[in-house]
């Protein structure tokens, strides 16, 4: 199977994807579109397949962040050279359950990481951050991420963490 | 300057084959060749233009190469914020003072893999 990465398209069959979590699924099938064109609140990259090219195997949902200077100082970090921390948020990552346990999964992660560094070169970026539900923590953590401490106690989802440099170096290894 | 490569038996064949069909007489040459055209892919692609090729008939194919995308203008990411905790503040700040970690050996291979396994062009809309 020869997979394209790319965004997502307005005639992309976004309805029938399925990959097991309803508010995945929903953020794609009802989101995913309007938030990348209309809001502004998200960029969506699909795997698709040459044969089946509006078929989504998988998705992932980029925005940029950051940690500005008032929040460093809130939890004492002021002295930090940096003015604030740009971040790229990964918000979403998943596969349809048709296509799961074949590496799509990590070949969308690693694009993610591998547009990060590229974004990161033209506009100033530290890491890549996720909210990784407490099952695909350690998943993450096969990949370099870090697990952050301190989660609120209402979450549901951990927040990791991954330095872009070396994300970098993992890219011209 | 001198330039040396390994290449395996597949990507051997493809450059005998490549200089035989251009009629390019030494490796030097087709090396040049080929810089010249990726040299020319990556200004079009780092001024945000998209490559294509465009038949008399059938769809418009586009190219889509993660290589080239390295060099294209930001995808315009969207601003969000994010709801951190002092603790994950800290922990962050921490992070990117202290040295980088090694690459993630899943991660290294996960890049080869992507480069390796990733689709070249795609049918597109003109």
């Amino acid at each position: 199977m020869r997979l394209l990465i790319r965004e997502l398209e307005e005639d992309d069959q976004r309805a029938g994807f399925d990959c097991g979590d309803e508010t995945l699924n929903d953020y794609l099938r009802r989101f995913a579109w309007q938030n990348q064109v209309r809001n502004q609140v998200g960029v969506t990259w699909v795997a698709v397949e040459g044969s089946h090219p509006r078929l989504i195997l998988g998705y992932y949902t980029l925005a940029s962040a950051s940690i500005s200077r008032e929040r460093l100082a809130e939890a004492g970090c002021a002295r930090l050279a940096y003015p604030e921390i740009p971040v790229i948020l990964l918000a979403r990552l998943a596969v349809d359950r048709r296509f799961q346990h074949r590496g799509i999964g990590e070949l969308l992660l690693v694009h993610a990481v591998d547009r990060a560094v590229a974004v990161g070169r033209q506009v100033g970026c530290r890491g890549v951050v996720v909210d990784a539900y407490p099952k695909a923590v350690s998943w993450y953590e096969k990949f370099g991420f870090v697990t952050l401490p301190g989660a609120g106690p209402k979450s549901a989802a951990q927040k990791m963490f991954l330095d872009l440099r070396s994300a970098s170096a993992g890219r011209r290894a | 300057m001198r330039f040396q490569a390994d290449l395996g038996s597949k990507d051997g064949s493809m450059l005998a084959n490549l200089k035989r069909e251009l009629e390019i007489p030494s490796n030097a040459d087709l090396l040049v060749q080929a810089m010249t055209i990726l040299r020319w892919l990556v200004g079009e692609r780092r001024e945000g233009r998209r490559i294509a090729s465009i038949g008399d008939a059938g769809p418009v194919r586009e190219l889509a190469s993660p290589l080239l995308e390295r060099v294209a203008p930001s995808a315009g990411l969207p601003h969000v914020e994010i709801d951190w905790t002092d603790e994950e503040v800290r922990e962050v700040a921490a992070l990117i003072d202290a040295e980088p970690a090694e690459p993630a050996p899943a991660l290294v291979a996960g890049m080869k893999r992507l480069h390796r396994e990733t689709a070249d062009t795609r049918t597109g809309r003109r």
